[in-house]
């Protein structure tokens, strides 16, 4: 009975809400679905947490979604032919002020040859290219048996991310301007201790221009991560498998955080991750407020080489194209209609005006009431919708307000401490929030308030889907204006803040391929 | 201050269908029946109990539609397809949601944003419409395929949608539900009482 059920599901499931999409913006829009490695799938931004990092940001853009553990021989490498951008808008005006833009080399051992074994008889052997990743155990200190070397270097750019003033982030140890990208977790044999291993993937480097705090150094990592985004909306709006008796154990959606499966738990994704102190992203002055976002880009024009080969399997050319767009979470996903998904992706957040209608007039909650209106859920009538422009677009006044440009970034005021992760809301800055006939107040002193947390930036252990459908439901908005705002919509995927590393770059190990 | 929406029937089936071709391109893969079960079922778990019979009679022919070919079954793989079903097999027998809403506007009552279809099957019920009266009201008129499936929707949406309870009112008329559902900062008593008395008279 169990499987019938849940295969009569899938078929409503299917066509209900992103139910079997896996996290904040993954495979997002149709044209991205082609390049999934240049697919940005979520992007934090936080006042760093762990301890003796005071005065630090870290920012993490993941890419490459749904990566199976097992996932060889070639597993997850970055696009060598795209750029990986970070930008940073400190002066409000929604255009970059500062990029740091990462771009990948894919090579193999042995200069380019890769590893070889001698196969046949003594004296007639043959050196035959191996066709796995590794052809022994690889760890930090050892990686000879390491077949595919991926590498990658930064920039950081001041001004137009095309045409400011480029200049290279370094290894402070030594000074190279190359860094290694570990091998992706392909298990405990090739790799036996992980964390170990990506740990020392983890550099110091010197950002052109930026005096970090005393003592301190600014870190960079990318490698491959567990996926941090919990997701669970599949039954939520299944509407078959819901409990209207009591006895199937599916989500509510009025019930517990934690009471459904995370759909996508045991996936990966590859994390750009970078530490900078605060004071070097924000503008000077005493300002402390900047928005971010992630892009990715690849060439205009791609020509496949009918002759193929690993350094060369097509050529570039072209100017860079942004073909990936990533700020605050959910946003291309559930917010952007799908005529318009390809476009945001191609989009800056100084032309953001042009999407407006999608949040003053959102559909998500309309489909909501329809879904649950029979059960009295009504949806905001308070049009346009300035409590999501205000969530999305500027920024809250007093918190993490930009001005009046209206740019879909994720806005963090660095002035307001981190809370430590022990004691961090999985609601982020929700219970700051006191619900009004006026709007949303924002009160330091309500219990639990955890200014430091989702929208006043963004922490792996913030519960965005929760936090968003209630938001687009109008917890934020005029308590008239907003009947069901109050209400606890969860989608029963629970994520919290404790489940993650306490430490840079913060994100959990991966999976491993094999046990 | 509200303003009443413009989506009807059909837009709100377009945004339905909009969100539809969203789940086509996110296209990521739903796990087995087996791994879906939550990991850990919370408040949900309810070791021992019964499925009502006519929830699993209800499921068991959903299933049964989702392995045919017919185009019935097609219809059932969009929230808009779904809404299609239920409009096209209303039960027969009961208080029409028609009526209801002509009644209400007759009380001085009238819904005016909408009323638009609701899911149905959220409150066990075969066709459901709502919406909202000018000074903010939600009305939701749910048609079932008997007095007893009423009864039983009313409680199952008590249970699910406890939160709502201290707002909502639902009243069972035969095989007809009116839910009527206030406002926090308004729990607008006296329309309630006199959409109530327009029910009643019916």
């Amino acid at each position: 009975m169990r499987s019938r059920l849940i295969g009569g599901a899938l078929l409503l499931a299917a066509a209900a809400l992103p139910t079997q999409s896996s996290a904040s913006s993954h495979r997002e829009a149709p044209f991205i679905t082609e390049m999934p490695k240049v697919d940005g799938t979520d992007f934090y931004v936080f006042n760093s947490y762990e301890n003796n990092r005071a005065g630090y940001v870290t920012l993490i853009a993941n890419y490459v979604p749904l990566q199976a553990a097992y996932g060889g021989p070639n597993y997850f490498s970055m696009d060598p032919d795209a750029i990986y951008e970070i930008h940073i808008d400190n002066n409000g005006d929604a255009v970059e002020d500062l990029t740091f833009q990462f771009d990948f080399d894919l090579a193999l051992a042995g200069g380019g040859a890769g590893i070889k074994l001698g196969v046949g008889p003594a004296g007639s052997q043959k050196m035959v290219g191996i066709p796995f990743a590794a052809v022994g155990a690889v760890t930090a200190a050892d990686t000879s048996k390491q077949n595919v070397l991926e590498t990658y270097g930064i920039k950081l750019i001041k001004g137009d991310r095309r045409t400011g003033t480029a200049t290279a982030i370094t290894n402070a140890a030594g000074g190279s301007a190359t860094f290694k990208k570990p091998l992706d977790n392909i298990g405990t044999k090739t790799i036996a201790n992980y964390g170990a291993y990506a740990a020392a993937h983890i550099f110091n480097v010197n950002i052109p221009d930026c005096t970090p705090p005393a003592g301190t150094t600014p870190r960079v990592f990318v490698g491959q991560r567990a996926e941090g985004f919990a997701v669970n909306l599949g039954q939520i709006f299944d509407l078959v498998n819901l409990d209207l008796d009591g006895a199937t154990p599916q989500a509510n959606p009025l019930g517990p955080q934690d009471q459904g499966a995370n759909v996508i738990g045991s996936l990966s994704v590859t994390s750009i991750a970078l530490e900078v102190p605060a004071a070097c992203l924000n503008a000077g002055g005493g300002d402390t407020i900047f928005g971010a976002w992630t892009t990715a880009s690849v060439r205009q024009a791609r020509v496949i080489n009918p002759t193929g080969s690993f350094t060369q399997p097509s050529r570039e050319g072209g100017p860079w194209v942004q073909v990936s767009r990533l700020g605050m979470p959910l946003v291309n996903e559930v917010v952007i209609g799908i005529a318009d998904k390809d476009k945001f992706n191609g989009s800056e957040p100084k032309d953001d005006g042009q999407f407006a209608d999608y949040v003053t007039n959102p559909t998500l909650p309309e489909v909501l009431e329809l879904l649950f209106g029979a059960a009295g859920v009504m949806a905001p009538n308070n049009f346009p919708r300035t409590d999501l422009v205000t969530a999305f677009l500027t920024g809250i006044t007093g918190v993490n307000g930009t001005g009046a440009t209206l740019a879909e970034m994720v806005r963090i005021n660095t002035a307001l401490p981190a809370t430590p992760a022990a004691t961090q809301q999985s609601l982020g800055a929700a219970l700051c929030v006191t619900r009004t006939a006026t709007g949303g107040m924002v009160n330091p002193a309500n219990p639990g308030c955890d200014v430091a947390g989702f929208p006043n930036g963004r922490r792996p252990g913030d519960d965005i889907t929760d936090l968003a459908l209630r938001v687009v439901m109008g917890y934020l908005a005029p308590t008239g204006d907003a009947p069901s705002g109050g209400l606890p919509f969860v989608d029963g995927a629970f994520l919290a803040p404790a489940s993650f590393q306490s430490a840079f770059p913060y994100l959990n190990n991966p999976r491993p391929g094999a046990p | 201050m509200n303003h009443p929406r413009r989506l009807t029937v059909s837009s709100a089936f377009a945004s339905a269908l909009a969100l539809a071709a969203l789940v086509s391109a996110s296209g990521c893969k739903r796990e087995s029946s087996a791994s879906a079960a939550p990991a850990t079922t919370g408040a949900a778990a309810t070791t021992g109990a019964v499925a009502d019979p006519a929830h699993v009679a209800a499921v068991e022919t959903l299933d049964r539609m989702a392995e045919s070919d017919d185009s019935a079954a097609a219809s059932m793989r969009s929230i808009a397809g779904r809404m299609q079903y239920e409009a096209e097999h209303r039960p027969t027998g009961t208080i029409k949601a028609e009526d209801v809403f002509a009644a209400l506007a007759k009380a001085g009552v009238a819904v005016t944003d909408g009323p638009r279809q609701y899911v149905a099957v959220v409150a066990g019920a075969e066709y459901c419409v709502g919406g909202q009266t000018a000074d903010g009201l939600g009305v939701a008129v749910c048609e079932y395929a008997s007095a007893d499936k009423a009864k039983a929707g009313k409680a199952a949406v008590e249970k699910r949608f406890a939160q709502l309870n201290g707002v909502r009112d639902i009243v069972v008329r035969g095989a007809t539900t009116l839910t009527l559902t206030g406002r926090p900062d308004a729990p607008l008593a006296s329309s309630k009482q006199l959409a109530s008395a327009a029910f009643a008279t019916l």
